[in-house]
């Protein structure tokens, strides 16, 4: 059992495996006996994150966002470059779903909780054909449909999302709806580790716990920074992964920049445990451009042409040459 | 009025896989009223004290395929889940009807922190939201019903228990303004809602003996405000005043002076306001007690009406001898 909580496990392909979501997930998490935590899942191995550099796919997304950044004159700059290569994966590798029918009823749900990253999210949807890309250079235009925040009705986004702490419950409801009419469909969420001193998140894991929605997989984009400073001196939220377990979630420790890492972890999530997931990955705020790595002063700032030259030069230099 | 909610969403829930009720910290009965042991976990759900989350959660299931009851209390509901109403359900226009149990007095023996005195004026400005709130048992039943064809969001106020209309004596339903009918000749309009319509009716029938000629207007949907309805009602109105078991800032009271001040077609009418003042309330007697102490009794109403009206005349007169032209 120790196998299965670490967060390298490597199981079956995640097509084959998941099944029928839909007769799984009713034993209540608490109705079994839980094995407790591998130390390596209570807290992160990885000695540093991801010093490696970015493959050119990472580069080029980057791109796109600091193209919305320049056309905005500003933009949430670190968090939408920490949570890049999670959305990329889910995109490229996990979810479900029809660029030609964003709403088809079949589709995997993705909620951007985290709704300040949203230029992360643009960039994907643009390179997947649900935007033109185009588009991304009307970003804060009144007669435009993007801003600061994803808006529910931009094609791809299921919901409008900012404020923080909504996207979770929001996906729980969803979870369990699609759980009821037989879906297999799941419904993935990805939050901020600050978006976690949100009481609504607790209150949507307890019932995430108490349905035991396995069709639900959470990601914590977890880049130890908030607005103010590093979340371990405004709000310190260690043990992280014992507190979801303690809630009724199997959690799972990642690097948030390691693409074949998170790969192979979203494939071998099957929900066969009858409990939801949640993945911490770890993640580097503003990652791509050292310069404003692990700066809490990039969370959001006013960005004129000189800044966008910054960003452009400082990108270059993080391609990872094979 | 809880009970005739409940067996409404019960016989939705019969008539519709798509309806799914879920209960908040109510009580154990709510759940059997709802249905059988049968319907539990699949679209009957009792679930904990946790209204932010579960007012989200409502609207997730909402926007997959469901038609979502959520039920709890009043003041909970609106306050703290506010933020969740607005940019949740409001903003994606999710179909959720919120419940909101103990709507006005109702929790009088609990104290302030249950009461529901400001649930109206919170959720006034938000966008795409039905506001319903049913005078008695039959209009409940009959509200939630339509609610199941309500394009968004739809709060439902559960107030006090109050006689079905079709219980009230002949000569106090009489002067119940009917909306589409000629203007009233009465000096005096009421414009109530909810619980207050019985009071109004009373409080019209000691006016008239009084030689007060009264007419009442109950609107129990006020959010879209059916504006066009009423106004005819208030064209010869020297009077007009609100009644409701709801604060006079931001309720129906509001409602009113707005469209007063704004309409241009209507001769000038004096507008009066019968409610709670924005105070805290701190005191914990029964329901009937909170509103006679604060005016909401049908003696009460009229004593202050005439008050009210004798007031403007003495003014009126004063106005009128002054002017030398």
């Amino acid at each position: 059992m120790t196998e299965a909580l670490r967060g390298e496990r490597i199981g079956s392909s995640g097509a084959a495996t998941r099944g029928s979501v839909g007769g799984l997930g009713r034993m209540s998490p608490h109705a079994q006996a839980r094995p407790s935590l591998a130390p390596d899942t209570i807290r992160h191995t990885f000695a540093a994150v991801s010093t490696g550099g970015l493959d050119e796919r990472s580069v080029q997304l980057r791109r796109l966002v600091l193209r919305m950044c320049a056309r905005a004159r500003r933009g949430h700059i670190g968090s939408a470059f920490s949570c890049l290569e999670i959305i990329r994966v889910l995109y490229d590798d996990v979810l479900r779903y029809d660029v030609r029918d964003p709403s088809w009823a079949g589709r995997d749900r993705f909620i951007l909780s985290k709704g300040h990253g949203c230029f992360a999210l643009y960039a994907v949807l643009a390179d997947k054909g649900f935007l033109s890309p185009r588009e991304l250079d009307f970003v804060y235009e009144l007669s435009g449909r993007l801003g600061g925040h994803p808006g529910g009705q931009v094609p791809g986004v299921e919901i409008s999302t900012g404020s923080l702490g909504h996207g979770l419950s929001v996906a729980t409801g969803m979870a369990h709806a699609l759980r009821l009419s037989g879906s297999d469909a799941r419904v993935f969420v990805l939050l901020g580790d600050g978006e976690c001193d949100e009481g609504s998140v607790w209150e949507a894991a307890l019932y995430a716990g108490k349905h035991g929605l396995a069709n639900l997989i959470a990601i914590i984009d977890s880049n130890k920074q908030q607005a103010y400073g590093s979340t371990r001196v405004v709000q310190d939220l260690e043990p992280l992964a014992l507190k979801w377990h303690a809630f009724g979630f199997d959690p799972y420790q990642a690097d948030g920049h390691d693409v074949s890492g998170l790969q192979r972890l979203f494939a071998s999530l099957n929900g066969a445990s009858g409990r939801p997931a949640v993945i911490i990955a770890h993640t580097t705020k503003g990652k791509g451009v050292p310069a404003i790595e692990n700066d809490a002063g990039w969370h959001h700032k006013k960005l004129g042409p000189a800044e966008i030259r910054f960003l452009t030069e400082g990108l270059k230099g993080s391609i990872r040459h094979a | 009025m809880r009970d005739a909610c409940l067996r409404a969403i019960s016989d939705l829930i019969s008539h519709n896989p798509q309806v799914v009720y879920i209960g908040s910290d109510v009580s154990a009965g709510a759940s059997a009223r709802c249905g059988d042991a049968a319907r539990a976990g699949r679209c009957v759900f009792i679930e904990g004290i946790a209204e932010q989350h579960l007012v989200s959660a409502a609207v997730g299931m909402a926007l997959t395929g469901h038609i979502v009851y959520l039920n709890t209390i009043a003041a909970f509901l609106t306050r703290r889940a506010f933020e969740q109403i607005a940019v949740d359900a409001c903003l994606h226009q999710a179909p959720v009807r919120l419940i909101g149990n103990g709507g006005g007095s109702v929790y009088a023996p609990l104290g302030p922190t249950h009461l529901a005195l400001d649930d109206l004026a919170l959720l006034r400005p938000l966008p795409h939201l039905t506001v319903f709130v049913p005078a008695d048992a039959d209009e409940m039943y009959d509200l939630v019903c339509r609610s199941l064809y309500c394009p968004g969001p739809v709060y439902v106020r559960v107030g006090g228990e109050a006689k079905p209309l079709a219980a009230l004596p002949d000569d106090l339903r009489r002067r119940l303004y009917v909306p589409g009918h000629p203007p009233p000749a009465a000096e005096v309009v009421i414009v109530t809602t909810g619980t207050c319509r019985n009071l109004s009716l009373e409080a019209a029938a000691l006016l008239e003996a009084g030689g007060i000629a009264t007419r009442v207007v109950h609107v129990p949907v006020i959010k879209p405000f059916p504006w066009p309805e009423v106004k005819p009602a208030l064209a010869h109105a020297r009077l007009v005043v609100t009644v409701e078991d709801h604060g006079v800032e931001g309720g129906l009271g509001s409602i009113l002076a707005d469209r007063l001040a704004q309409a241009t077609d209507l001769a000038p009418v004096r507008l009066h306001m019968i409610g709670y003042p924005a105070e805290v309330i701190d005191s914990y007697g029964d329901p009937a007690a909170l509103m006679r102490h604060y005016g909401l009794s049908p003696g009460a109403i009229a004593r202050t009406i005439r008050r009210w009206l004798n007031r403007d005349k003495a003014k009126e007169g004063e106005r009128t001898g002054d002017n030398r032209g």
